[in-house]
């Protein structure tokens, strides 16, 4: 009943969206400029507790990489200078430097670049229509970009992004990821929401958005130098090849929900989680909870 | 470090935020329809690849696609086919199953009209030397002494001759056309070609014990063959004398030759067996998760675990999704890692 109740709202909720964007879809603007985030949905990606995997969509398969994961493995040589990809860009103390490509003759839009400071990363958004590449072609970290203007929103799609991670605590993406964004900009502000699909890991679409605002004094210095990351052994004495893992166990994450007062179930994440009729759920399960420990 | 925000008041605004992520789902799915419908209709016999380089179709679904430098990929005849293009010839690494010969000269050809000298086999597999025959006979040889034969010169581990000469239940003997006409027994065989180094390296007891990785070292391009193949778990073969530690050990080989490029993206390429075009980054995955599996595998045999109780256990779980069954794999570890170790031999210290 709750369930059937959420849906209605939803759908609700879903026309007026709709209603708002169709009335704003007037014209084409330009993102041109840099661009400071000032929030986002989700903590930033790259600190969570073990064990917390809260708000994810994922398969009860993957968890098992979570309840493996050791810390130690972005002390490894190759990982140590792993950048965000195009999944996680916005899910980060982002800033970034928007800038366009126009054809000269005819002043027709072909790219729009993002340079993104954080591990100075640059994203070509391909504007001209072209399609995606082969399978057989290079994942890489911001993948392949192709975008569209719906009115004053963009619509960016891309593929061919490298194995990553959901969550930096073991919840890894396949490479068969896509991401769709919505860039809409409002005034001096812009809202980009992020929907991250890997059939091969999640049960649904992986949703969050950021917002950020138009900043004229941007220092987009930080991380600019090429090849300012060089990785070296960390820790001696480690065998060839050793990468550092535990064996699984769902009781590591125990820490991290007693923690914060939480049933350990409700840190497993799962669809079912996010969605507001999961509020009565967590309702029975702290009580249980609550109960058990009274009776200790 | 982390944002503890999240605490008393984790429920209610995980599920505010929930409520709204569904709403924007919804509301994001129905522009992504109209993207995906809208880029279906458009059939490309042209693309880019994701460095903007062109990637040739072919009619008949082959594709070719530049790697890096002298080197090509050409990819949908059965395992991946490397080619380096050069004005003294070309070198062709494996050969594809031998269904689409004439398909994938055809696209060799498009490459460049040179003569084809050398054909490298990564293994004996039938998908990895099917075409043998046909590029060899395409191509000629340098004439030098060990030039017996007509047509390219075939390279590969002894091992490889050996089966491909040999009539073995469920595969009949190859034709003396497709076989290697130079083969060889030590860690390493060098050749130079075309202005490049290429290293033919020995990768003992991995998928086979046969198994060679190729690398182009001015070009940067590191072939990897079956030890390293994105469609599946690395494969296995005990019955001809392959090894699960032996790919592990063949993989961290490969990762020690591969150098990453700026921030972890680039530099050496890798050809998988099968897939796409890699470089380090992705071989370090693929290698993290053969290790991780190993790992498991081992911890359970020490506990005294039997195969069965070991497969129950699903050590590979978060990974079956991506690369499938893995119980060939699961065996293989138990038989390599369950079997009794030779005895030490006792030293005389007196």
């Amino acid at each position: 009943m709750l369930r059937a109740n959420g849906r209605k709202h939803r759908h609700l909720l879903l026309l007026l969206a709709m209603t708002l964007v169709s009335r704003s879809a007037v014209a084409q603007v330009s993102l041109t400029g840099d661009w400071q985030q000032t929030d986002r949905t989700e903590p930033i990606i790259a600190s969570y507790y073990i064990g917390d995997f809260t708000a994810l969509p994922i398969k009860p398969a993957a968890l098992q990489g979570g309840d493996s994961w050791d810390e130690s493995r972005w002390s490894q040589p190759e990982r140590q200078c792993t950048p965000y990809g195009a999944s996680q860009v916005f899910r980060n103390a982002a800033t970034v430097r928007l800038s366009e490509e126009r054809d000269p003759l005819t002043q027709t839009l072909v790219t729009i670049n993002m340079f993104v400071s954080t591990f100075a990363q640059s994203r070509t958004i391909w504007m001209d229509g072209r399609p995606h590449p082969s399978k057989y072609a290079a994942h890489t970290w911001q993948g392949f970009s192709t975008g569209k203007w719906d009115g004053n929103i963009l619509t960016v799609t891309t593929t061919h992004l490298k194995q990553f991670w959901h969550r930096r605590n073991g919840i890894f993406t396949s490479d068969q990821t896509v991401v769709t964004e919505q860039f809409i900009r409002h005034g001096n502000r812009m809202t980009i929401v992020s929907m991250i699909e890997d059939p091969l890991v999640l049960t649904e679409p992986l949703v969050y958005s950021a917002n950020m605002v138009n900043a004229t004094d941007v220092q987009l210095g930080a991380w600019q130098t090429h090849g300012n990351c060089q990785p070296d052994i960390e820790i001696a004495g480690r065998p060839t090849g050793y990468v550092p893992n535990v064996m699984p166990d769902p009781k590591r994450g125990m820490e991290f929900a007693t923690k914060y007062g939480l049933p350990f179930e409700a840190t497993r994440g799962g669809a079912e989680t996010l969605y507001p009729e999961y509020r009565e759920k967590l309702k029975k399960l702290l009580d249980a909870s609550n109960q058990q420990a009274a009776s200790q | 470090m982390r944002a503890c925000n999240n605490g008393g008041a984790m429920s209610t605004s995980t599920m505010t935020r929930g409520f709204v992520i569904g709403v924007t789902a919804a509301w994001l799915g129905v522009y992504g329809a109209k993207t995906l419908a809208a880029k279906a209709q458009q059939a490309p016999t042209s693309k880019p690849d994701s460095s903007g380089q062109t990637t040739r179709v072919n009619n008949d679904d082959l594709e070719t696609l530049h790697v890096q430098k002298d080197v090509y990929l050409i990819a949908g005849a059965g395992a991946n086919i490397t080619v380096q293009v050069g004005p003294e010839g070309l070198v062709v690494v494996d050969t594809g199953d031998g269904l689409k010969n004439e398909q994938v000269l055809a696209a060799i050809r498009r490459l460049s009209p040179v003569p084809i000298r050398f054909i490298i086999n990564t293994s004996d597999d039938s998908d990895h030397t099917g075409g043998n025959q046909a590029v060899a006979q395409a191509g000629s040889a340098f004439r030098t002494r060990s030039s017996f034969y007509d047509g390219a010169e075939v390279v590969a581990h002894e091992n490889v001759l050996k089966r491909m000469s040999t009539q073995t239940p469920g595969r009949p003997m190859l034709p003396e056309a497709a076989w290697p006409t130079s083969t060889y027994f030590v860690p390493e065989k060098d050749l130079h070609h075309n202005g490049e180094a290429i290293l033919v390296l020995y990768q003992p007891a991995a998928h086979t014990n046969g198994d060679s990785a190729v690398y182009f070292r001015s070009s940067e391009v590191l072939v990897a063959g079956d030890v390293f193949d994105l469609s599946r778990y690395p494969v296995v073969d005990k019955g001809r004398g392959g090894t699960a530690t032996g790919v592990i050990n063949a993989l961290n080989r490969l990762l020690d030759i591969a150098v990453a490029g700026n921030y972890e993206e680039g530099g050496t390429m890798i050809i998988p067996g099968h897939g796409h075009i890699c470089d380090e980054a992705d071989l370090v995955e693929y290698r993290d998760m053969a290790t991780i599996i190993r790992d498991r595998v081992q911890d359970m045999v020490k506990n005294g675990r039997t195969l069965e109780q070991v497969k129950e256990a699903k050590p590979s779980l978060e990974y079956d999704a991506i690369y499938g069954s893995p119980d060939a794999l699961v065996e293989a570890l138990y038989r390599d890692l369950a079997a009794p170790r030779p005895a030490a031999v006792k030293r005389n210290t007196k």
